[in-house]
């Protein structure tokens, strides 16, 4: 019988860390797919590319049901796509800001989610883990909006943890300290706002992209089945 | 396009389908009156994801379109009348057709 490479859903794969963990599963030998608003750089015949707004519903339906129709069984769901781009004060944080955090952190994660979760929950098994990021315990200055949106997806996926708990699906989060990423990186280039958020972490050093894929895979593995609604964090002591 | 028997028959086949792997313990005898969610039904809340699921891959091969099932949406549905019947299903699926095709 031919092997079976398992099948990873990644969102927000065209870079950062998303490409990252594209990268690290394809590895693997895992079959790939991946989507963001724009194209991918990634060449390789186990990695499958669509052109997705994970924030728009009938995309996120449609690409789903194209995966569940030509695959009998998604494996593991990495909910990455989203934004992090502001680190002003909430007093001067525009609503169009705003909005667009809620649109693609809040409503790309759910439903994403919720399209793989019912799948999983008829399938009766997977594993879903979103990123959120250590920001929500930490509460930095300039992450108001950013935090929250954080902190709805840990509340969500503990609650989604619960209802699929009994189905053999396990929901989960890697909640790294400060990456190194396209998106953090033009952060970065502001030195007082890294050395700000450095000294509020335990780790105090920028945390790689593998370390982040080393989590996320601990948490994908089929031995992890009795571990759900739990946040690994990286660099701070929670 | 979809008339009210096909849709019928749809959501007859998914509970069929439901019972056969498992996700139903029984058969179930499936009438206008059979209640899908709310009091009565013989769906979990598992069951009722298993089930709009299966109903919605039904339906594609059906219609050969993609249609989606929006709860919200359907108008005989709601805080006053929470309990849906395969019959205010089965109007809902031929309008959602219908509006779709449009």
């Amino acid at each position: 019988m031919p092997k079976r490479n398992p099948v990873v859903i990644i969102t927000g794969t065209s870079r950062g860390l998303g490409r990252a963990l594209a990268l690290f599963y394809l590895e693997k030998e895992y079959k790939v797919f991946g989507c963001s608003r724009g194209e991918s750089t990634i060449t390789n015949h186990l990695y499958n590319h669509k052109l997705v707004d994970v924030s728009e519903e009938n995309q996120v339906r449609t690409w789903v049901r194209e995966i569940k129709n030509t695959n009998d069984k998604i494996d593991v769901l990495i909910c990455n796509a989203g934004s992090v781009k502001s680190t002003l004060f909430m007093a001067v944080t525009s609503g169009d800001v705003f909005e667009e955090f809620v649109k693609s952190n809040i409503n790309g994660t759910f439903f994403i989610a919720r399209e793989v979760a019912k799948l999983m929950a008829t399938q009766k098994n997977g594993r879903i883990i979103a990123i959120t990021s250590t920001m929500v315990p930490l509460r930095g200055k300039g992450t108001s909006v950013y935090s929250s949106t954080k902190s709805f997806i840990t509340q969500m996926m503990k609650v989604l943890a619960k209802e699929m708990a009994p189905l053999g699906v396990t929901c989960n989060m890697v909640a790294p300290a400060l990456m190194s990423t396209d998106s953090s990186d033009k952060l970065a280039l502001d030195v007082e706002w890294m050395k700000r958020v450095l000294e509020l972490q335990d780790i105090q050093r920028v945390i790689s992209s593998e370390e982040v894929c080393y989590a996320v895979d601990f948490l994908a593995q089929p031995n992890a089945s009795a571990i759900t609604g739990q946040v690994i964090y990286l660099g701070i002591v929670d | 396009m979809l008339n009210k028997t096909s849709a019928l028959s749809l959501i007859k086949e998914s509970f069929d389908s439901l019972a056969r792997s498992g996700t139903l313990d029984n058969v179930v005898e499936v009438t206008e009156n059979t209640v899908v969610m709310g009091s009565g039904s013989p769906l979990d809340s598992i069951g009722f994801i298993t089930f709009i699921t299966e109903l919605e891959d039904r339906i594609q091969v059906k219609t050969s379109q993609e249609h989606y099932l929006v709860l919200s949406d359907i108008g005989d549905f709601n805080i006053n009348n929470p309990s849906l019947t395969v019959s205010n299903l089965a109007d809902y699926l031929v309008e959602l057709v219908r509006k779709e095709n449009k």
